[in-house]
């Protein structure tokens, strides 16, 4: 073979390569317009049905259901945060209790809507500190057993003595609070809860995506090297427990706005089980996996109950319990896992 | 000096009440390191299917009885055949076990004729036979007294399994070290499903001797195995003694209040947290490492 049958074949071959090469390069960016184009249309139609949600669901129900199904979503959301130390937390509903109490004394004083929230929200810690104070030095199994007997102590020795058996703030069975005009009703109050909720979602993506939020990864991990590193593990969890106690009587506040009286029975322990379960449904530590499960399970069954004339309330936990359990045997990342892979195929990425 | 005595014995029924649920929430961690959160729902399930049978298609007791242990029994194995194989860890497991809790309470609602009534009564051979206690104003029923010696029973049988049996010393070594066990010809899928169906029976045993003494009721019989819960915190979640005194002392607690400090609104529910507060304490006085090596050695 001569030299220039040699150079003419690599020529040949330098052309082929470079074609697929162009080849590749457009595939890339066609894949990657149509997952531009996904995100936008999916930010587009993520958008307009939060801001229709309340009106487009009327055939099924009253606005009541998404309400409540956003206050679920805040308080697995709570208990998702304490998943990035991984740790199971099952005081969320006692801290919610505290939120509806916070409210009621903010009323009873006569202080403004705007500040309430902001106090409700400072009213926590003292409460995340008593629970911190007991749960710091706790991991595990531990931990989750010493927030549910937290939850027992203030279901038992404090709502159900306050709130009273209907909610009424002292038995009185007519006090209630008051919300305030501009949200007066369910659809008008839907705007606040979804206010509340995108700016704690973001508050949890900054934080978890900051350093703090790569720090709580590497707790989670190895406690000891974090130890060793350097960092105090205390502080860390101490700032944990404050973030989901803190949403978690935000939550409770909404509710109460929601509602007007909570009856104490609505603050079981046992609810809090329930509520873990929907947070691991929504994938345990996701953000957005953890808030569409709460609003998922906590919006849907009310619309079915509407829908159904109560008739769903006698299968609601049936349901709900073989949905989660479904969901926890087949996608252990539950449904965060479940929307990352379904957002790959619409983006067109290998999954 | 009757007074006492009636404070005394309510507590040490309530007790056994507690111990009997805690035991075998213990067994199961114990031996596969999985909280089993769906104790209590599988138990109320299964006293569901037993009441069912006897007080509505007229089985006799012992056999409906039998039945409702039973089913417990194969749930047991189906949940350990389908599940607990399937994932990976001891943590998935445990949040499992919710699922199949909120599954059975579920099913417990969803029977309309279960529901309609949400406290039912419980049948039982020694109904309205009671003892008299001499010195206290006080009767003790047969179904106490049965409860009590059932617990007795239970802790000597499990403490005895663990700890001389085969069966007992390769669930504590599979549960110790698997890959070690097995290299010690241990089958691991032999020895699991015993743990589960075991538990699962004892969680229905629990709930068909609790039902006489407190009726047969959803709500309430979970509030005892979330008490039950704080009780396995005394222990260490290993250690059957230590669970049994945690059991006692927080049912005599709560009667000794609810009796002689009944003014006191709310103390006697505070008690599971105090109580949690108090083994917190002892365990920062003493090394949790220590108290837990003496909690194994001694399950």
């Amino acid at each position: 073979m001569s030299i220039t049958d040699v150079s003419t074949q690599v020529e040949r071959k330098l052309q082929q390569a470079a074609g697929a090469a162009t080849a590749t390069a457009s595939l890339t960016a066609v894949r990657t317009l149509r997952a531009r184009l996904a995100r936008l249309a999916g930010t587009g139609v993520l958008v307009a049905l939060l801001a229709t949600l309340p009106f487009a669901m009327h055939w099924a129900g009253p606005a009541f259901a998404v309400d409540y199904g956003l206050i679920v979503a805040l308080v697995v959301l709570a208990i998702s945060v304490l998943g990035w130390i991984g740790e199971i937390s099952l005081a969320p509903v006692a801290q919610m209790g505290f939120g509806v109490v916070a409210v009621n004394v903010c009323q009873v004083h006569g202080i403004p809507f705007a500040f309430t929230l902001p106090i409700v929200v400072l009213s926590s810690l003292p409460i995340s500190l008593l629970l911190a104070a007991f749960t710091l030095r706790l991991k595990g199994v531990s931990f989750a057993i010493a927030t549910l007997a937290f939850a027992y102590m203030a279901h038992k020795t404090f709502f159900l003595e306050y709130l009273g058996t209907y909610g009424a703030f002292g038995g009185s069975g007519t006090r209630q609070v008051v919300r305030p005009s501009f949200v007066r009703t369910d659809e008008s109050f839907y705007y606040l809860e979804l206010a509340v909720l995108v700016a704690v979602a973001l508050l949890c993506y900054a934080i978890h995506r900051s350093r703090i939020g790569a720090r709580f990864t590497a707790l989670r991990e190895s406690e000891m090297a974090f130890a060793t590193l350097g960092h105090p593990p205390a502080a860390y969890r101490f700032f944990a427990i404050c973030l989901s106690g803190a949403i978690a009587t935000l939550a409770g506040a909404l509710f109460v706005y929601l509602q007007l009286q909570v009856p104490s029975n609505l603050l079981l322990p046992g609810q809090a089980v329930l509520f873990f379960g929907y947070a691991v449904a929504g994938g345990l530590g996701s953000i957005g996996g953890g808030i569409a499960a709460g609003a998922v399970f906590g919006a849907i069954p009310k619309y079915l109950e509407t829908l159904t004339k109560s008739g769903f309330l006698t299968y609601d936990l049936f349901v709900i319990g073989l949905v989660v359990f479904v969901v926890m045997m087949k996608a252990p990342g539950g449904l965060a896992e479940i929307g990352r892979t379904v957002w790959r195929k619409i983006e067109g990425a290998a999954p | 000096m009757s007074k006492l005595l009636q404070t005394i014995i309510i507590g040490a029924v309530t007790g056994s009440l507690y111990s009997l649920l805690a035991l075998g929430m213990v067994l199961v961690y114990r031996t596969t390191g999985v909280l089993n959160i769906a104790h209590g729902g599988v138990g109320v399930l299964a006293g569901f299917v037993a009441w069912d049978l006897v007080q509505l298609r007229g089985w006799p007791y012992y056999p409906g009885l039998l039945a409702g242990i039973a089913l417990a029994v194969v749930l047991g194995l189906a949940f350990e055949r389908f599940v607990v194989r399937s994932l990976p860890n001891p943590g998935s497991r445990t949040v499992a076990t919710l699922g199949l809790f909120l599954l059975a309470q579920g099913v417990v609602f969803a029977v309309p004729w279960w529901s309609n009534n949400s406290a039912q009564v419980f049948p039982s051979p020694f109904t309205g036979r009671t003892v008299r206690i001499p010195g206290a104003d006080y009767a003790v029923s047969y179904d106490q007294i049965v409860l009590i010696v059932t617990v007795g029973l239970l802790f000597a049988g499990l403490r005895f399994m663990l700890r001389r049996t085969r069966i007992g010393m390769a669930m504590r070594a599979v549960s110790d070290d698997p890959a070690a066990s097995r290299l010690m010809g241990v089958r691991e899928e032999l020895v699991s499903p015993v743990v589960w169906a075991m538990a699962f029976a004892i969680a229905a045993l629990s709930v068909m001797l609790i039902a006489p003494v407190n009726l047969l009721e959803n709500t309430s019989i979970v509030a005892f195995t979330l008490k039950a819960l704080a009780v396995t915190f005394v222990g260490g979640l290993v250690s059957l003694p230590l669970t049994v005194l945690g059991a006692t002392i927080l049912a005599l607690l709560e009667a000794f209040t609810q009796i002689y400090a009944a003014d006191v609104r709310g103390l006697p529910s505070a008690w599971p947290f105090i109580l949690m507060v108090a083994v917190l304490i002892v365990r920062l006085i003493r090394p949790t490492k220590a108290l837990d090596e003496q909690a194994l050695a001694t399950a």
